[in-house]
């Protein structure tokens, strides 16, 4: 267990910059989320951390021990590949053990390590299984225990729920988390899924074009990303431009296309550009005409698409302007059936509407 | 495919086992009336020359195998590594040894290992020979053309193995606390089985059955079984016994083959 810190890490393949300068830092028994689009350098950020790849510049360390330079097989780093990598020819207690053999562990040690790690990842009654027997799920717990049981200074989990289906990923979302918490090791979780991020990991990392852009709580990252950019990648989200017509005391109004005025909880000065980001989400979606209320944009309906739980409107105002608005359903009611061509009336809070700078 | 096997490959293989089973003509009349179906085969297990002809024929092979296996692993390895620009360059030099003729890759190594010829000089002049040294006609210059002959089977197998190994099961291992020698030999060694098997396999099949390279390389002290059986097949006009001896030495390797294919399963959980 350690904390991770990484300073200005850089690292190019001649003229290409794949990281340029990556700050980061985990602090010890947390989970951390690396989350960007494919591309954005995080899988090379986890292999620098796991030694495979030398960088450029900038420094790694562990409890403030520099390891640049440590070949990888002294770093004491548990890595869970994307495809989990587990050995063929071994069965899942010697592929657990393989570590411990590595490190010269007593047998009567290991074999009692073994049988711990198996037990944590609930294996315990599959271990002289060969992993060509097992279910995707399980080889992924079993590369799991293999990466734990050697109590890693940071533990790596590359993509760890993409090769799973749907429900085993929710299944396995729960268990790793359970996981992770019980062992208490720093971790760090690659993943271009934002939802596997923000419900696996304590903190968010959001990586673009080889750097760090915003770290924070799942929770802050969602709700008030501190960029358009952030809020885009993170869910879904109607951005808008805007130039901000007269400040009041408890906010200003923001013009948007000549059409609307949405009033925001922030004071600024008028005549400034801005961009504004709301949540799908945060749109009250309504059919009669909200009288008196600020922020109602009337629309219709363009597109209407079931997800279950809620169902996704995609509407359209007079003037043009597209917005995205979601609404939970409730009860069977034939009130929460929207169609195409119905006019809707939408109102969001002030403060649920975020700004940006352009 | 089928039609192919069994027209050029059962049919005569049929043929040679049924002569086996026969009398020559110049066998004595008594055996013709009272011996076995099995008579060339007794003869030849009572022959010392044959019985020893065969142990050299399987010893030399495993040499040569272990030799070349030793050899080209690494070469394999190591293609993996290169750019494919010199892997391409690589596979040529590999195969251009394939490209002349047997005789003629022979004679460069009766050339090479000569009386008064490059090896010779070499190792003269470093003083590791106090003079010159009968390098030919010898087990060790079968071997050494043998291996050089083998070496295109050995490595395209094992490279064929190992390139199907993902990225990951090198650096596993890594991750775990094992360094390259030992990823190598736990973890890579084990999962190019299948390779190493066919190559194996391949070569000791062309060493057990060499003919022209111990003929023109060796002499007539170190003749492998494959010479036993020609003596019988183009000298002496015996079929029988000459197809007796090719089918002792089919079903030993058969059977060497199939022990072999047995521990490799058992031992690394591979299939072969």
């Amino acid at each position: 267990m350690a904390r991770l810190d990484l300073s200005d890490l850089c690292f190019s393949v001649g003229a290409l910059d794949i990281l340029r300068s990556v700050n980061l830092t985990v602090e010890e028994g947390t989970c951390l989320a690396l989350l960007g689009p494919s591309g954005c350098g995080k899988t090379t950020t986890l292999r620098c951390i796991a030694g495979f790849v030398q960088p450029t510049s900038g420094s790694i360390s562990f409890n403030g021990q520099p390891v640049v330079g440590v070949p990888a097989h002294k770093r004491n780093v548990g890595l869970v590949f994307q495809d989990y990598a587990l050995f063929p020819h071994m069965t899942v207690a010697e592929n657990v053990a393989y570590g411990l053999k590595r490190r010269s562990v007593p047998a009567a040690e290991c074999k009692q390590r073994v049988a711990e790690a198996l037990e944590l990842v609930q294996l315990d009654t599959l271990a002289d299984r060969l992993p060509r027997q097992m279910s995707g799920g399980q080889q992924q717990r079993v590369s799991l225990a293999r990466a734990l049981v050697i109590r890693p200074n940071v533990l790596l989990l590359d993509e760890p729920l993409g090769a799973l289906d749907r429900k085993l990923r929710d299944q396995m979302q729960v268990e790793l988390k359970r996981i992770q918490r019980d062992s208490g090791i720093t971790t760090i979780i690659v993943t271009h899924d934002q939802e596997e991020a923000l419900s696996l990991s304590d903190r968010v990392a959001v990586m673009f074009d080889g750097q760090i852009q915003e770290v924070g709580t799942p929770t802050t990252l969602y709700r008030e990303p501190g960029s358009r950019a952030v809020m885009e990648f993170l869910g879904a989200s109607n951005i808008l431009d805007g130039t901000a017509v007269s400040a009041e005391q408890d906010g200003s109004h923001i013009k948007i296309r000549d059409s609307h005025t949405l009033k925001v909880s922030d004071a600024l000065e008028s005549g400034r550009d801005v961009q504004l980001g709301i949540r799908p989400e945060q749109f009250l979606v309504e059919t009669e005409s909200p009288v008196g209320r600020e922020n109602s944009i009337a629309a219709t309906i363009s597109e209407v698409v079931y997800k279950g739980p809620h169902v996704e409107l995609y509407v359209e105002t007079e003037q043009g302007l597209r917005l995205l608005a979601q609404r939970r359903i409730r009860g069977i009611a034939a009130q929460d059936t929207f169609v195409i061509g119905q006019s809707v009336f939408l109102t969001v809070e002030p403060d649920a509407i975020l700004v940006f700078g352009r | 495919m089928l039609v192919f096997l069994l027209a050029f490959y059962v049919i005569p293989f049929a043929e040679m086992l049924r002569v086996s089973f026969g009398f020559w003509v110049n066998d004595p009349e008594e055996v013709k009336a009272t011996g076995t179906w099995l008579y060339q085969y007794e003869k030849a297990f009572e022959s010392a020359r044959t019985m020893r002809a065969l142990w050299r024929t399987f010893e030399l092979s495993f040499i040569s195998v272990l030799i070349t296996f030793l050899l080209c692993y690494p070469v394999a390895v190591m293609m993996l590594w290169l750019g494919p620009r010199i892997r391409s360059a690589v596979l040529m030099v590999v195969f251009i040894s394939l490209a002349a003729s047997l005789i003629v890759r022979n004679y460069g190594w009766l050339v090479v290992l000569a009386d008064q010829g490059p090896i010779n000089n070499l190792f003269v002049g470093l003083g590791i020979f106090e003079r010159s040294q009968r390098l030919v006609y010898n087990e060790g210059a079968i071997i050494v053309a043998l291996v050089h002959y083998c070496m295109p089977f050995m490595i395209l197998p094992i490279y064929g193995a190992l390139i199907r190994i993902p990225p990951s099961q090198w650096e596993a291992p890594r991750t775990l606390g094992a360094n390259s020698w030992t990823t190598l030999r736990t973890v890579i060694l084990p999962l190019s089985a299948p390779g190493i098997f066919g190559g194996t396999t391949l070569c000791f099949a062309i060493c057990a059955s060499a003919f022209v390279t111990p003929l023109m390389l060796g002499s007539p002290s170190t003749a492998m079984i494959s010479q036993v059986a020609a003596e019988q097949l183009l000298v002496q006009l015996n079929f029988p016994l000459g197809s007796a001896i090719i089918f002792i030495l089919t079903a030993f390797t058969f059977a060497l083959v199939f022990v072999y294919a047995v521990l490799v399963r058992r031992m690394l959980r591979v299939d072969v």
